[in-house]
């Protein structure tokens, strides 16, 4: 075969260039990334990388909604108090409350000598401005809601903080312990903030590149101690598999994942893998507002009709536990107390005939395709289960965009959600089962019963006696089948094998990542 | 007056023309899209969290965020901010869209020239191979890689390629954030390198096809045969002859592929963590950013319908006997 010059040289200079490529990406085989020995000693002047999905949605902390935000605002802003390790609430700025016998007024004592980042002093001013600030409208705090039963909030002395409310609530304390509630100074316009944020966190705002990453370093005035690392820098890296391409070549140093998938993939002699779970609950939530579900025993047909371990095995490959309503760990519900604990075909007829369906009815499933991985998996093994009973599950796939609007307007009859969970039960779920909830049209289901649970959890201050409360809610709310709680998620944390100290908590709260350090 | 009816009648004139027509209809198709998409920068901002506002909250942010007024009002301010230079603002990281528009396009054209030649480079020498063995199995083989290369998602190939590459040789320069070509050239190219060649090898496919197919016709054209009789040499006839009237349409192809690389890198950009204009219209999309989706995208369009422009230039440079029309 004869080849002309031409297409050889051509040819040639093609196969140059691919081999001049090659040869670039082998110089630099190794990357940038720095050595570690597992266990080796502290490096104080290491960096870490932690790496995050998307840019944070807001800088300001009362208005952080977003995972992203959480996660970094976390660092920067320090809450009056905080949770431990097992979620129980526990001072920080201040030392717990001194409660008056009516359970009205909270007195709270800042600590000594707390310092914003910026240098200047953090006293009850600053404390005073902030709550204000998220109680006035204008500010659009997301946070509000915890301040809903707050009379009033007086600075009488610079370490003295009281607050009075209108009427007793058990669940005051947890609204004030996470970074939306995080103290700002008083003194710096909220321009300046939305730009270079400054708080009394464990680090300092250095740098944003939107987008790309966002540069903290070590505050040295951080209250409760020197922070781990001297530069933490949240690295935004969208792809979960470039995710873990970074992990393993260790350019990046920790990162979160919810797709166990993904996580496994991750695994490396590189990298290691800690497995944690959940307050976040998936639910299949049913609207007896609408006139499909508005029928308890069709209910409680799909909530018999469903294997809740079944959906975990396969939508979620096990990395999960089931549940009943009510994830907060001290309030946690029995998963056994409901109508079928276990899936139960029989029952699930019974309750098909009480409806006066027999032959089972049709149903329409909303579920969304970007907001968590196994969204679609759930609806489509639910809609298998129920096919086994005789209900005819269509199944909606929206993005997420279209899935939100849908959801907050109550337009469908039966959706799967994810849902956040808090350490206290009314934070979480007054706000979808009073019929004055901000998301009652979300849940489609209210009732005088259900009113006067919350009322009374809230009221009861005695926390053997508030349990016995919220047990019974949580039986309420599934012996009428108000929605199918499914269960809790796992999450996987990959770290570095450097990276030593790192608290994996159950709330996914990043307030113990000061104390995470890098070996040399 | 009849100096300016010819003027309005010169091709070139009219091509501008039909330009900002076109623009005016993108810009306004965008608009419209932008709206009906469901959600707006509250709920995108606030998720499901947005239900928990209050009407008074959601009565601040809509006025924040500028979409309190009517949609035609929207459409001029916006148009009237881009036409005094002002592309507006990204409410979420407070930065102005001309900012981040200068600062991601730089990167997005590097990647596209980047893509180009190493397309062109595999192309056009392949496609060269495969005419020269029209039928033959090398013909064959070569047409068969470059049909798998087309058919083979951008995406999946970029997943793929990356992953591969960190598992097997510790290498992903993508994942240490990224550095323009003057702040660090050796790290810009090699984090260049891996977006480039999937995107190289997505056009070399059909550069490669139009060079082979080009090639093949003017080679039955009775110029040749006559060039050939006369005793040209083989070489010459290759080059001066085929190769040149074959590029025009090559030239052709690749203008178009130019203009959808600006456009079209979104994914590889996502994927690999590139700062370019791509990833800023997908960023801009989650965030609901009106302003930088509108502005983002209206750029897009003029640099495709610009390089639709020089393209047709250019073929008067490659074969003076096009003209314009």
């Amino acid at each position: 075969m004869k080849v002309a010059p031409s297409t050889h040289r051509a040819a040639a200079a093609g196969a140059m260039l691919m081999t001049a490529s090659l040869l670039l990406a082998a110089c630099a085989g190794g990357g940038p990334g720095k050595p570690n020995e597992d266990g080796g000693a502290a490096d104080p002047d290491a960096g870490m990388v932690f790496g995050i999905t998307a840019d944070v949605a807001q800088t300001l902390p009362w208005k952080t909604t977003s995972e992203q935000s959480f996660q970094v605002l976390s660092q920067i802003y320090s809450p009056l108090l905080s949770t431990d390790k097992d979620s129980v609430i526990i001072g920080n700025l201040a030392d717990l409350p001194e409660i008056s016998d009516d359970n009205l007024t909270y007195t709270f004592t800042l600590k000594e000598g707390l310092k914003f980042s910026d240098g200047s002093a953090l006293d009850s001013e600053d404390v005073k401005y902030t709550y204000d600030l998220i109680m006035n409208p204008e500010s659009a705090a997301s946070s509000s809601s915890f301040f809903a039963s707050v009379e009033s909030i007086e600075a009488p002395s610079p370490t003295s903080v009281v607050i009075t409310l209108k009427h007793p609530d058990a669940s005051f304390l947890s609204g004030i312990n996470g970074v939306n509630t995080g103290i700002v100074p008083s003194d710096v316009d909220i321009e300046t903030l939305q730009t270079t944020p400054i708080g009394s966190g464990p680090y300092k705002w250095a740098k944003r590149v939107a987008n790309e990453s966002i540069t903290l370093e070590r505050n040295d005035d951080f209250f409760l101690g020197t922070p781990g690392v001297a530069e933490l820098e949240f690295r935004i890296i969208p792809e979960s598999q470039a995710m873990v391409s970074a992990l393993k070549t260790e350019q990046v140093d920790v990162a979160i994942f919810d797709n166990p998938v993904t996580a496994k993939t991750a695994a490396s002699n590189a990298t290691k893998t800690e497995e944690v779970g959940s307050l976040q609950y998936h639910v299949l939530q049913m609207r007896a507002a609408s006139p499909v579900l508005a029928d308890v025993n069709k209910r409680l047909a799909i909530q018999c009709a469903i294997s809740r371990q079944e959906v975990i095995d396969s939508a979620a490959l096990g990395a999960g536990e089931v549940t009943g309503p009510i994830t907060a760990p001290e309030f946690r519900s029995d998963v056994t107390a409901q109508p079928c604990p276990d899936q139960d075909l029989d029952k699930a007829k019974e309750y098909l005939k009480k409806a006066g369906t027999p032959d089972g009815f049709d149903l329409t499933i909303i579920t969304s395709q970007g907001l968590y991985s196994t969204a679609v998996d759930e609806a489509q093994t639910v809609q298998a289960q129920l096919a086994l009973v005789g209900i005819k599950v269509k199944v909606e796939t929206l993005d997420s965009s279209a899935y939100v609007d849908r959801w907050l307007e109550g337009d469908f009859d039966a959706a799967i959600a994810a849902n956040g969970g808090g350490t206290d039960p009314h934070t979480g779920y007054a706000r979808y089962f009073t019929s004055t909830g901000s998301f009652n049209n979300v849940a489609g289901y209210s009732s005088p019963e259900l009113d006067a649970l919350f009322a009374e959890g809230i009221a009861t201050t005695d926390k053997v006696e508030r349990k016995a409360v919220y047990t019974e809610l949580s039986g309420y709310l599934v012996d009428k089948a108000v929605w199918a709680w499914l269960f809790t998620p796992k999450k996987f944390i990959v770290l570095n094998t450097g990276v030593n100290d790192y608290e994996a908590r159950i709330d996914a709260s990043l307030a113990g990542l000061w104390k995470a350090n890098v070996s040399k | 007056m009849t100096a300016l009816m010819h003027t309005l009648r010169h091709p070139v004139t009219r091509r501008l023309g039909e330009a900002i027509l076109t623009l005016i209809g993108v810009s306004i198709l965008t608009f419209i899209i932008l709206r009906v998409v469901p959600g707006d920068q509250i709920t995108a901002a606030y998720g499901t969290e947005a239900g928990a506002l209050s009407p008074e909250q959601i009565a601040q942010l809509r006025a924040y965020y500028g979409i309190d007024e009517p949609l035609v009002v929207q459409y001029f301010t916006w148009l009237g901010g881009v036409l005094t230079g002002n592309l507006g603002i990204n409410t979420t990281s407070h930065q102005t869209v001309a900012a981040m528009t200068a600062q991601a396009l730089p990167n997005t054209f590097e990647l596209a020239i980047i893509s180009i030649i190493i397309g062109l480079a595999i192309g056009i020498p392949g496609g060269m191979y495969a005419a020269n063995r029209p039928g033959g199995i090398a013909d064959n083989l070569t047409q068969a890689g470059s049909l798998l290369a087309l058919s083979i998602p951008t995406f999946l190939l970029a997943t793929v390629l990356g992953s591969w590459v960190a598992d097997v040789w510790g290498w992903y320069p993508n994942g240490a954030g990224y550095a323009t070509l003057f702040e660090d050239p050796l790290l810009n190219l090699q984090q260049m390198l891996l977006p480039s060649l999937v995107l190289g090898i997505s056009i070399a496919s059909p550069v490669l096809q139009t060079t082979r197919t080009a090639i093949l016709e003017i080679r039955s054209e009775d110029y040749i045969r006559t060039a050939r009789a006369k005793g040209v040499p083989a070489r010459r006839l290759q080059v001066r002859h085929v190769l040149r009237n074959a590029l025009i349409p090559v030239v052709t192809m690749t203008g178009l592929q130019f203009g959808f690389l600006l456009g079209g890198a979104l994914l590889v950009e996502q994927i690999f963590a590139i700062p370019g204009i791509g990833r800023q219209t997908l960023l801009g999309l989650n965030q609901k950013e009106y302003a930088v989706v509108q502005s983002t995208v209206l750029i897009i369009a003029t640099m495709f319908v610009l390089v639709n422009l020089l393209t047709d230039l250019l073929y008067r440079v490659v074969d003076p006997k096009v003209r314009v029309q």
